[in-house]
């Protein structure tokens, strides 16, 4: 039996007995992509990132199709690396999908979690009556659509690629293992589930303060969405980015280590 | 080169076969070429300053996935490769294009611009959905074929148990009987293992046809049967035999035993009347039984069944063991 530590490729940095802060990355990506955020609170602030099931390199037996049917089941993974590694009073920082991976695990074992970063959430994305989505039906199954052509593309490129760092260019050309690489029914699933959760009802049972990072002009979790999840988590926070897209811990590191500074 | 051939950089890039595209990181379009502005039928004026974002050109589908993975892999891979996209066009068309990107970052560290180049991938999206399908088809097929060898496999051997079961009364049919009988005696014959066989006939059945009527004869054979079953242990073997016949096969038994477990058959027949339409029918039964060895099964059951003409002769319900075997 594999440990937890190796099944999901937890790495665990910054300081050893300190605060613990777990960060859980969003749909189609891995741990990378905190890349420019995590390191900021090493000095405060134990840091540990793993990869989801399925994703970036967590080990192939970590994936179940069926226990993986549900953000539930995400959800349990993530309760069995904090309690392997006997985790407590965590900010649980969760981008996108994962914001819900977190409200779920918060809810189920309130105790464990001292805080919550929900970056960019939505807990739906179809349309539903009078609630905003974002989405309609028929724009989930092109966006399935999109994902099937661009990944029987990925089952080729998914040779480590040699990348020099624009950003970082003291880190020289490394070999990075293909980002985002994912089997692509693993990713069909996971989009599936993603696109056909419904997590309205679990926010009222967050009894933890949580921070809500909403972006400008996010196509993925729009304004109205991020007001909803701060309306109906009882004791939350929503902080207006300036940061455009999806994903700001990417594309405004600063900003966003400063908003989660100013919360923790 | 000569005059004829030669051909400004600036040519060079807009009338490339490809498009080109220069957006900030954040996708708003800085610049394009003729052979992007032709595709998409836009009016080079809507590029103007920043006006248009990438995103906006897109399916929702491919806005999505610019979103969650083109965009942050651009800044932490500074590139993208071989992207499928679908471009909308003025007109509404879509048109599908393949498209690499590179990140140049800005000398101050903040900004910068990525540069991307399109191909029309029309043919190899169109090419690609087929192999896809073709892909999809052939693993529903053989899933199919798996689940319909799986489904003949079961009705073969539920093919073969309904061969093997008496259909009245449920308890295994003569041929079972006899397959298990040879087996059993092989058995013995290699390893001295005891084995011995019961004839159970039920008393004056023909006299109980004629006076319940057939139905309820088979009523009581089927009763019979199932009490015959419930008083053997589980190594034996109850089957019909014949008509209102049935055998006991009973392996690994002592002389003393079989003759035990045959009362206990006969008590078991007679102990309770059988219920049919409200009539309360009494049932006996005869029994011969016979133990290994002997010459053959043939022999074995003839014995049995001598031993059983014995018990009718003698007054009917009862148990009569068989004569031994001829030396």
């Amino acid at each position: 039996m594999l440990g937890i530590a190796q099944r999901f490729n937890v790495t665990s940095t910054g300081r050893a007995h300190g605060p613990t802060m777990v960060f859980v990355h969003g749909f189609g990506c891995d741990q990378s992509m905190w890349r420019s955020v995590a390191p900021a609170f090493e000095a405060t602030h134990r840091v540990v990132l793993f990869d989801l099931a399925g994703c970036g390199q967590s080990d192939s037996v970590a994936y179940c199709a069926s226990r993986h049917s549900s953000l539930d089941g995400y959800a349990e993974d993530l309760l069995e690396i904090c309690r392997e590694l006997d985790l407590r009073d965590v900010v649980l920082v969760g981008h996108s999908v994962s914001a819900m991976i977190a409200v779920l695990a918060a809810a189920a074992e309130p105790s464990r979690f001292g805080k919550l970063v929900l970056v960019c959430p939505s807990p739906r994305y179809i349309d539903d009556g009078d609630y905003v989505g974002g989405f309609t039906a028929p724009d989930i199954d092109e966006i399935l659509d999109a994902l099937e052509a661009n990944w029987l593309g990925w089952a080729a490129s998914m040779a480590p690629v040699i990348a020099g760092n624009p950003d970082r260019p003291e880190l020289g050309a490394e070999l990075t293992a293909a980002f985002c690489r994912m089997d692509p029914e693993i990713a069909r699933r996971f989009a599936r589930v993603t696109f056909l959760a419904d997590n309205r009802q679990d926010l009222a049972h967050v009894a933890v303060s949580a921070l809500v990072l909403q972006c400008a002009d996010d196509a993925i979790a729009p304004q109205a969405v991020g007001e909803y999840v701060h309306r109906h988590i009882p004791d939350s926070e929503l902080v207006l980015m300036s940061a455009t897209g999806h994903c700001p811990q990417v594309s405004a590191p600063a900003e966003t280590i400063a908003a989660i500074e100013a919360f923790v | 080169m000569s005059r004829a051939d030669a051909e400004s950089a600036e040519d060079l890039y807009e009338n490339a076969p490809c498009g080109y595209l220069t957006t900030d990181p954040a996708g708003r379009i800085l610049r394009v070429n003729q052979t992007f502005v032709r595709w998409t039928a836009l009016d080079r004026r809507d590029f103007a300053d920043g006006a248009t974002r990438l995103q906006d050109l897109l399916t929702a589908g491919g806005r999505f996935f610019y979103e969650t993975q083109c965009a942050p892999m651009l800044r932490l891979q500074g590139m993208v490769r071989e992207i499928a996209l679908d471009l909308v066009c003025a007109d509404g068309h879509r048109l599908p294009v393949l498209m690499n990107a590179a990140l140049h970052a800005s000398a101050d560290g903040a900004g910068g611009l990525v540069r991307m180049t399109l191909f029309d991938a029309t043919e190899r999206r169109s090419y690609e959905r087929e192999l896809v399908a073709a892909r999809d088809a052939e693993r529903e097929a053989r899933a199919r074929s798996e689940e319909l060898q799986l489904r003949l496999r079961a009705m073969n051997d539920e093919l073969e148990r309904l061969a093997h079961i008496d259909h009245l009364t449920g308890v295994a049919n003569r041929r079972a009987l006899h397959s298990q009988l040879h087996s059993l005696v092989a058995r013995s014959r290699r390893h001295g293992t005891a084995l011995g066989v019961a004839l159970l006939d039920i008393d004056h059945f023909k006299r109980t046809n004629d006076t319940y009527g057939h139905e309820a004869g088979d009523a009581v054979l089927g009763n019979v049967a199932a009490r015959l079953r419930d008083c053997v242990r589980l190594e034996d073997t109850v089957g019909r035999w014949g008509g209102e016949e049935f055998l006991i096969i009973a392996p690994d038994t002592t002389e003393n035993g079989l003759a035990a477990l045959c009362e206990r058959a006969r008590r078991v027949v007679c102990a309770t009347p059988v219920r049919y339409a409200s009539q309360s029918i009494r049932v006996t039964a005869s029994l011969g039984w016979s133990v290994w060895p002997d010459e053959s099964v043939e022999a074995l059951i003839r014995r049995a069944d001598d031993a059983l003409y014995d018990a009718k002769s003698r007054g009917r319900d009862r148990v009569v063991a068989a004569q031994p075997a001829a030396a």
